[in-house]
């Protein structure tokens, strides 16, 4: 079993009256190469290609051979199927053992795919689900690959499939292109634990699907929890991945019994760190009072046993020295500043979209001051894409004419990367 | 792990069961604790920290409160106060063949780890009084509160979160009828002796400082902000220690009172705090109880610590134990005209080397 390291970091230290406890806990998995837990069956990776008809042309046979390409590089010893996605999802290749002749017959299978007809993607998330489930445990992983936006009509079965799927899969999601929709493919991702990405130029995919698949492979984990026990009464504000990226999780928590909720991680590397931002709102005490507010555990589910392999407390001490409970920790601090950056992006991105350029402006410009004070170089190389920067410091900015809607894109998938907190 | 009362699975590494709350045996368990005072949750949900399974709060642990008798007239007691989640006050106490040592650090709530600072302090000091005695009493303080210095310095604390472990200390050795006090900060000594009652020691506080130097008026200081804030501690940023000493004549019956502020804020004139320690006839733990009482019933808002020794003026025949030796002169006089005469030298020496008894308990 790999080695899990939990840790809190936070001001214990409340004042008289206060009721809102914040926390970040880092949990690092050092890369000691152990035998792989929670892997049953192995791991099974799964492929979903847009074949609708905007795909047609040089995007679908830029797909085709950077998938061709993605099923040469799968380890012998996964299982892994090709679902074909338009208005209905056909599995043009069944989950097998990615041998040789395997691999062969699915790259047949791949040149075949045609584009043409409509994108409901319910339903090739539905054949990728049934493949999925025929392995018990383990690392299940599926790429989705799509250019355009799902047919409304789909939008409410759509909602239900994800559902159906969460838990049982992970999946990454990339929009190839300029015409897909961010919030969708993001929803997707968010629920099913996976990263969203765009590709612009259909030459890019090649690269990128590596990435996705060296990923995968790296899992050693299938599946864990952060698992969160809060006192009678209390009230989880917010369960945050902040890094690497933000992922909300709040609304993904599972009550396990009273006073315990379980988050989904999905699948863990055996070498990654990753944090989380805990907001528990307590019932109120005095000074002196000393509280456990939340006992923060990673659970790893290894075929239906559960063990606890890290757990850090939260604690609340309530005083009446304002120079102790006024101070924000440092960790805390900084990924409220990278979440506040996130949603200066995403607000400010809409409503430049809307046309208010001075709302756009100030709150573009207030992203670019966080950004630049919290060493985010990533999002603050993307935020010039969009903004012409006069002051990064006092986020003095002004909007760019003219902007390519790739670059926009891109800042609004990738607003979510978080810069790690510096060491001190 | 199936737990034993309710038969719920656990992970094996639980102490407690979530589901009934019983001990699941692999740990030791707590001790036991009445039900939850806010919730009623029963005695076995308390984790091993003594947070409650239930509403999380703390159980009503044992306060943080010390007292050390020596005897019916050498004791001292240590208090969290109201406010203050922890005590940071640490008080040391005992008596070496006939000599009365007597310790008082306040761990400065700014510091890292002031609990730790003080109790470092207050311990390395005792350990040095308690090893050298052949040497005069202001000798030896000096050496206490170099090795309370280093004890403090050694801490472990991260440079980027506050200052390091940093603390108050005060220290007094009684030897027949003279007392040498020495102190760095605020943390004070008291002789209560009826009209001779008086304050021993002069913090080193800023207001004290911005007086002397004749920058403002004491009524001025008294209201800055910094009135209050120290000039000298023990701690790795504040370089090896200089402290104050002064050396007084016991020749009257009385009380030495070694304090920290958590008592002084709410009470600092000595005739004042003579007559909040009452009469001695149950003890000096009762004078010291007094003196803590008073500061909590004012409102606790510091942690409290109280040192007490009635001193009986010991006549020339029954000086048989003590011993001191005060060497060359440096006594600083409290005030202009100090009601307790501070003696400069005393006469013996001669007889200090005969002592049988001195090596004992070393």
């Amino acid at each position: 079993m790999a080695n899990f390291r939990a840790e809190v970091f936070q001001n214990q230290f409340m004042a008289d009256g206060a009721s809102e406890v914040h926390a970040i806990m880092t949990v690092a998995v050092d890369g000691a190469p152990g035998p792989v837990a929670g892997i049953g069956s192995g791991k099974m990776f799964g492929i979903l290609c847009d074949v609708s008809g905007s795909m047609s042309g040089e995007k679908m046979h830029a797909a085709k051979d950077a998938l061709s390409k993605l099923v040469q590089l799968l380890p012998e010893d996964i299982y892994f199927f090709v679902v074909a996605g338009s208005a209905v999802g056909q599995l043009v290749f069944p989950a097998q053992l990615a041998t040789a002749d395997n691999k062969s017959r699915a790259m047949i299978a791949i040149r075949g795919m045609a584009a043409e007809g409509g994108t409901v993607i319910s339903t090739w998330l539905e054949q990728a689900l049934g493949q999925f489930q025929r392995q018990q445990g383990g690392v299940k992983q599926a790429l989705l690959i799509t250019d355009g936006q799902n047919d409304e009509t789909d939008a409410r079965r759509l909602d239900q499939m994800i559902e159906n799927c969460r838990g049982v899969f992970q999946c990454d999601c990339r929009g190839v292109g300029t015409d897909w929709d961010v919030p969708q493919l993001k929803k997707i991702g968010t629920k099913l634990l996976g990263t969203v990405d765009i590709i612009a130029k259909p030459n890019e995919m090649d690269a990128d699907f590596k990435l996705i698949l060296a990923h995968a492979m790296a899992k050693s984990v299938g599946e864990a929890n952060v698992r969160l026990w809060t006192p009678v009464g209390a009230k989880i504000l917010f369960c945050k991945q902040v890094s690497p990226e933000i992922a909300d999780l709040t609304q993904l928590g599972r009550t396990v019994k009273q006073q315990v909720t379980d988050f989904p991680t999905g699948s863990w590397s055996g070498s990654e760190s990753r944090d989380y931002h805990f907001a528990i709102e307590v019932k109120p005490g005095s000074v002196g009072d000393e509280m456990l507010a939340g006992r923060a555990s990673l659970v790893v589910v290894e075929s239906g046993n559960e063990t606890k392999v890290a757990e850090a407390r939260i604690l609340a001490i309530w005083t009446d020295d304002e120079a102790k409970s006024t101070r924000i920790e440092r960790h805390v601090a900084h990924y409220t500043g990278q979440a506040d950056l996130a949603q200066s992006i995403q607000d400010g991105l809409e409503a430049r979209v809307r046309g208010d350029s001075d709302k756009a402006t100030a709150l573009l410009g207030k992203a670019v001051k966080i950004a630049h004070e919290s060493g985010n170089e990533a999002t603050a190389k993307l935020l010039r894409t969009v903004v012409d920067v006069d002051d990064a410091a006092t986020g003095t900015v002004r909007l760019r004419r003219g902007v390519a809607k790739e670059d926009e894109m891109a800042l609004e998938t990738r607003s979510t990367k978080t810069k790690r907190v510096q060491k001190s | 792990m199936l737990c034993q009362n309710c038969n719920a699975d656990m992970p094996t590494d639980d102490a407690f069961c979530e589901e009934c709350g019983s001990p699941l045996g692999n740990t030791t368990p707590v001790e036991t604790l009445p039900p939850c005072v806010r919730c009623g949750a029963p005695a076995s949900a308390a984790d091993e920290e003594g947070f409650c399974n239930e509403c999380g709060f703390r159980r009503e642990k044992v306060r943080e409160h010390t007292e050390i008798v020596i005897d019916a007239g050498f004791a001292g007691v240590t208090d969290q106060g109201k406010r203050h989640a922890h005590n940071e006050d640490s008080l040391a106490i005992a008596e070496l063949d006939g000599t009365k040592i007597l310790i008082v650090c306040d761990g400065v709530s700014s510091s890292q780890d002031a609990a730790a600072a003080s109790k470092a302090a207050a311990s390395s000091a005792l350990a040095s009084l308690q090893t050298d005695p052949k040497d005069s009493a202001e000798h030896r303080l000096r050496g206490a509160i170099r090795s309370a210095w280093h004890g403090v310095a050694d801490l472990p604390y991260t440079m980027s979160e506050g200052d390091p472990p940093s603390t108050t200390f005060v220290a007094a050795l009684v030897e027949g009828n003279l007392a040498t006090v020495a102190w760095a900060g605020d943390s004070r000594a008291y002789w209560l002796s009826g009209e001779h009652s008086k304050q021993l020691t002069i913090d080193d506080s800023w207001l004290n400082d911005t007086v002397a130097e004749g920058k403002l008026t004491y009524e001025e200081a008294l209201h800055s902000d910094k009135a209050h804030a120290i000039t000298k501690w023990l701690g790795a940023d504040a370089g090896e220690p200089e402290p104050s000493i002064v050396t007084i004549d016991l020749s009257q019956p009385g009380v030495l009172l070694l304090c920290t502020d958590g008592l002084w804020n709410y009470a600092e004139e000595a005739g004042k705090l003579e007559e909040l320690a009452g009469s001695n006839e149950n003890g000096a733990i009762e004078m010291a109880r007094r003196l803590v009482d008073f500061a909590n019933c004012e409102g606790g808002r510091d942690n409290i610590t109280a040192a007490v020794y009635v001193h009986v003026p010991v006549t020339e025949q029954q000086e048989v134990h003590p011993i001191a030796v005060v060497p060359e002169p440096e006594a600083v006089p409290v005030e202009e005209e100090p009601a307790v005469e501070l003696k400069r030298k005393r006469t013996t020496f001669d007889r200090f080397w005969f002592l049988p008894s001195f090596q004992r308990g070393t």
